[in-house]
């Protein structure tokens, strides 16, 4: 799927207390930050750089509702309108021995659900293959990606990171949608990346 | 900051108040309802008498067991090595302050019905009867007035001596300096007394008490998950009494370092033991439906009845359900209305008040059988508990630091953050 | 391990069948067979539900938790080859905040349903018996307490291999003692709990005066001298008595005492299903059926010894191949955590708590 082709400045960081007040001002500056991809989990910095909350739990919530009333409405109709056989002189509603079922259906799609969802909004997939903007993103970077309009100066943008303390700035095209791809290809070995 | 609590007078005004209106209900059923008749002869007013036993029997084993979860709650984080719990330490302390008053009362009521041979609550005490009834027979080494005597008294004074020691060492440690060593050695006391208490906690409250105190009631029945289920009962409604005094003293200006934080966690405890308890409820009700045996099923028979014929507690069974289990999972289930202090505070109430009406249906349906009544009666005895709890818990937040100042986990406490 | 725990139980019920061609009988559709359902009233079947459901939770919460670290391990390959697969595997993972954040809420929300989700597996396996009218087997207390046992258990299995991959692999900077003692703590705590349960059914065995169930705990069981009652004390001994070792710290933070406890452990909860089964059922209602003496046939040791090798082999591929640490969540408390982080701890702990709070609480606020 293809994202279209953007003009990037990225700036490298390698701490927290520094990226912070990078990205606030970053942003008071009026450029658009596109990403900042990050190691591990960074709390607080989705706040920082303005993003919404993910509803991704409440969606959980919905699907959990959906296998709740898929099980019990399945059983209910197979074992009172479609075939109903008496077991154990139970009646033919049995709704205690259907609690287990019930909510292992509401745990199960719950959880497919979410995950599923999870990876189309990320668009994770097997053989995806997407820009990095860094090759140590992953590893102990944090990377600031700031897309360039046509108003945006990269020279002034440049300047502005350095002064905001990046340890690395340089100005990338890249291709902002995923694309089927081979790591091994179209990526370089670690050891062949330039200064490691 | 002054973290020393003065009682208002509207806090004296609703105790008294509270206790006034119960020992009135107390002394009217005193009068009316014959609590000193013959209990084989328990119809018309001697029914009364019976009503009279059971509720004070419902109300002063759930109210005592519900501040005794104060205790077991400051023991098990203590064990654990908790902080966050620690800047509401003394409200926890304060709550458990009433388990000696509470004990007592309950010791009263427990010893009165068992040596003044209430075989309407307790039938084992019938001696005639046991003499031809195999099952009780069998069941005599356990189920008999000495051993259910000495038993309830050693627990409860166990329960008071264990909880005096976990208090008495947390307002010692306020006292002068500390130092890491102090420290130190103020934990690994802690913990040593914490665990004894946790032991006591396990072999009383968790297995043997509920047998004695209520299982017997039904005294032909049995189930094996009773305890436990007992046990999640109270402490759920102990964790939400926590949790309203803590919400009360905030608006009262107090407990400077109790923040959002806090109330979401002791909202987590309210949701998860509310779980908890469903989870105890349904494997005890769905084995017994499920395998279906006579001498099982007939303690739910008597409460909601069989399919041709309802019971007398179908409505109160199934309220239950709702206000236990429905309620505080669809409720409390979302982030923000476990940090709403109004919401909490709702929830606290119907928590306390739903496990209270889960006794009630513990307790009568196995002595007044279809003649329970929820009327002013009912509803009065518990004001009396409820007034003696905010009496203890009262007496001992005005007269200690709300803050234990000198505890090494007090600033882990502050920095809480979930 | 818990996958590879699952897939081994999940195959027993299928060689249970006999008819192992069959298996695919418990899958819930109107069947060739005539338009007949699977019984869902049967705990048999909900255990098909518990386990599969089980078994797919436990997947996606593993790989999803997965998917930054294979993407850190092929950002950092050495070869093409790995470069490749761990490229497939990582999913294109970037790090986008945006992602992480979903990733965050995921990760609670899976971990929230797991939760239950284990509960949900023993005590639907527990209903597997408790459903049951056979004495030792029906009882109300199974659910809870087999949930106990399987935590006390899991956390002794987890011992075991954690402490030879901790050897093995020098992870002693990450897993450190103080983890280890944590997990002893929950072992003696698990331990007692079921050691409560064990006496509660003893207890009401004898209270509940049913001469079949109280016959199944004094003879079958609590009777040493009886063909299997050395099991019953075997199992009291290694998970309610031994684990009480584990009040001592000293002995807590022992590795050597930790491993060979963990071995008497899971030695002792695979004896409690021993007993829970064979002593229940080996005499039954007639005594003229009461079978012999059971030992086990070169087929079953067979069946025993293939989880063992299903379970390693899944096992050790998993630790040469995949990042045995999670590894961003490492990283996210790298800096909360460890030597140089309790050195900075000195002075705040010598610190008054009111000044500490105006400058630690208010000041974050403001």
């Amino acid at each position: 799927m293809a994202g279209g082709i953007k003009k990037f400045v990225v700036g490298a960081f390698d701490d927290e207390k520094v990226l912070f007040p990078a990205v606030k001002n970053v942003r008071k500056a009026g450029y658009k930050i596109h990403d900042v991809y990050t190691p591990f989990p960074v709390h607080g910095l989705d706040h920082a750089m303005g993003l919404r909350e993910t509803s991704l739990h409440t969606a959980g919530f919905f699907y959990a509702i959906t296998g709740t009333c898929t099980a019990l409405g399945f059983m209910t109709w197979i074992f009172t309108k479609d075939w109903p056989i008496n077991v154990g002189g139970k009646p033919f509603f049995a709704l205690p021995a259907w609690i287990p079922i019930t909510f292992e259906l509401t745990v199960l799609f719950s959880a497919v659900g979410m995950v599923l969802t999870f990876c189309y909004l990320c668009q994770l997939a097997p053989f995806v293959k997407k820009h990095h903007f860094h090759p140590r993103a992953t590893d102990d970077l944090f990377i600031m990606a700031i897309e360039c309009t046509d108003k945006t100066n990269p020279d002034e943008v440049q300047s502005f990171l350095k002064n905001a303390g990046a340890m690395e700035i340089n100005v990338q095209e890249a291709e902002t949608g995923w694309w089927l791809g081979r790591y091994d290809r179209e990526q370089k070995l670690y050891k062949d990346e330039k200064g490691y | 900051m002054n973290h020393q609590f003065e009682l208002p007078g509207s806090y004296k005004k609703w105790t008294y108040g509270l206790l006034a209106v119960g020992l009135i209900a107390v002394i009217y059923g005193f009068i009316m309802y014959h609590p000193f008749a013959d209990p084989h002869h328990a119809h018309g007013d001697h029914k009364n008498s019976t009503r009279f036993w059971a509720v004070l029997l419902q109300n002063s084993v759930y109210f005592l067991l519900v501040v005794n979860a104060a205790m077991f709650f400051l023991c098990v984080t203590t064990m654990a090595m908790g902080g966050w719990q620690i800047a509401f330490r003394r409200v926890t302390e304060a709550i458990s302050s009433a388990v000696p008053i509470m004990g007592l009362v309950t010791l009263v009521i427990l010893m009165t019905i068992v040596w003044g041979g209430r075989t309407d609550i307790y039938h084992w005490l019938d001696k005639e009867h046991v003499a031809h009834d195999h099952i009780l027979k069998g069941k005599a080494g356990f189920l008999n007035p000495v051993f259910y005597s000495v038993f309830s008294v050693v627990t409860v004074v166990l329960w008071w001596l264990l909880g005096k020691k976990m208090r008495s060492m947390s307002l010692k440690h306020d006292e002068g300096e500390t130092s890491h060593e102090r420290n130190k050695k103020f934990i690994w006391d802690n913990t040593v007394w914490a665990s004894l208490f946790t032991v006591v906690f396990a072999l009383s409250v968790a297995s043997t008490l509920p047998w004695l105190w209520l299982m017997s009631i039904d005294a032909h029945w049995y189930s094996t998950m009773y305890s436990w289920y007992t046990f999640a009962s109270t402490f759920v409604a102990g964790i939400a009494l926590m949790a309203l005094y803590v919400i009360y003293l905030k608006n009262k200006g107090q407990l400077e370092f109790v923040t959002e934080e806090h109330l979401h966690d002791l909202g987590k405890f309210m949701f998860a033991f509310s779980v908890f308890w469903t989870y105890l409820w349904f494997s005890q009700y769905m084995l017994i439906w499920y395998s279906n045996q006579p001498e099982e099923t007939k303690y739910f028979v008597e409460r909601i009845g069989t399919a041709e014929k309802a019971g007398p507690y179908k409505g109160i069974f199934f309220f239950n359900l709702i206000v236990n289990f429905l309620a505080p999972l669809l409720i409390l289930m979302r982030r923000g209305s476990k940090r709403n202090w109004t919401l909490i505070t709702f929830m606290a109430v119907l928590i306390i008040f739903g496990h209270w009406i889960d006794f009630y249906q513990m307790v009568m349906p196995g002595t007044l059988k279809d003649k329970a009544q929820l009327m002013p009666f009912e509803f009065g005895v518990p004001c009396l508990f409820i007034g003696l709890i905010m009496w203890a818990t009262g007496g001992y937040l005005s007269k200690h630091s709300l803050t234990p100042r000198n505890n090494p986990f007090l600033k882990e406490s502050m920095i809480h953050h979930t | 391990m818990t996958i590879f725990a699952v897939m081994c139980a999940g195959q027993f019920p299928i060689w249970h069948m006999g008819r192992v061609w069959m298996a695919f009988f418990v899958m819930p559709y109107p069947n060739t067979r005539g338009p007949l359902w699977v019984n869902f009233n049967s705990p048999l079947l909900w255990d098909v539900f518990a386990i599969s459901t089980y078994f797919t939770v436990s997947l996606l919460f593993w790989y999803s938790g997965l998917i930054p670290d294979l993407a850190t391990v092929r950002d950092r390959a050495k070869t093409k080859f790995r470069k490749m697969m761990y490229g497939v595997a990582s999913f294109g993972w970037t790090g986008s905040t945006k992602h992480w954040q979903r990733h965050e809420s995921l990760s609670l929300v899976l971990a929230g349903l797991s939760t239950p989700l284990v509960l949900s597996v023993h005590t639907i396996v527990s209903f597997d018996f408790a459903t049951s009218v056979i004495p030792g087997w029906h009882t109300t207390i199974f659910p809870p307490y087999f949930v106990a046992g399987a935590i006390f258990s899991g956390f002794a299995m987890v011992q075991t291999l954690l402490i030879v991959v901790r050897k093995v692999m020098n992870l002693q900077d990450y897993i450190t003692i103080g983890h280890i003692e944590a997990m002893n703590k929950v072992i003696v705590l698990t331990g007692s709990i079921v050691g409560c349960a064990y006496l509660t059914e003893l207890f009401i065995a004898w209270y509940g005066q049913n001469p079949y169930e109280w016959y199944a705990f004094k003879e079958n069981r609590a009777n040493i001298f009886s063909p299997y009652g050395w099991s019953y004390w075997l199992m009291m001994f290694c998970n309610v008595v031994s684990p009480q070792l584990f009040w001592s710290r000293k002995l807590r933070r022992n590795i050597a005492v930790t491993f060979f406890m963990s071995i008497i452990v899971n030695i002792g909860m695979w004896y409690e299903r021993f007993v829970i089964i064979v002593t229940s059922i080996y005499r039954d209602f007639l005594p003229s059926s009461w079978s012999n003496y059971y030992s086990p046939t070169i087929w079953e040791i067979g069946f025993y010894l293939g989880t063992f090798g299903l379970f390693f082999t899944c096992f050790f591929l998993f630790a040469k191949y995949m990042p045995v640490i999670a590894v961003a969540e490492i990283k996210s408390i790298l800096k909360t955590s460890g030597e140089n982080y309790k050195v900075k701890m000195t002075d705040i702990e010598k610190a008054d708590p009111e000044k500490f709070y105006q400058e630690e609480v208010d000041h974050a606020h403001h």
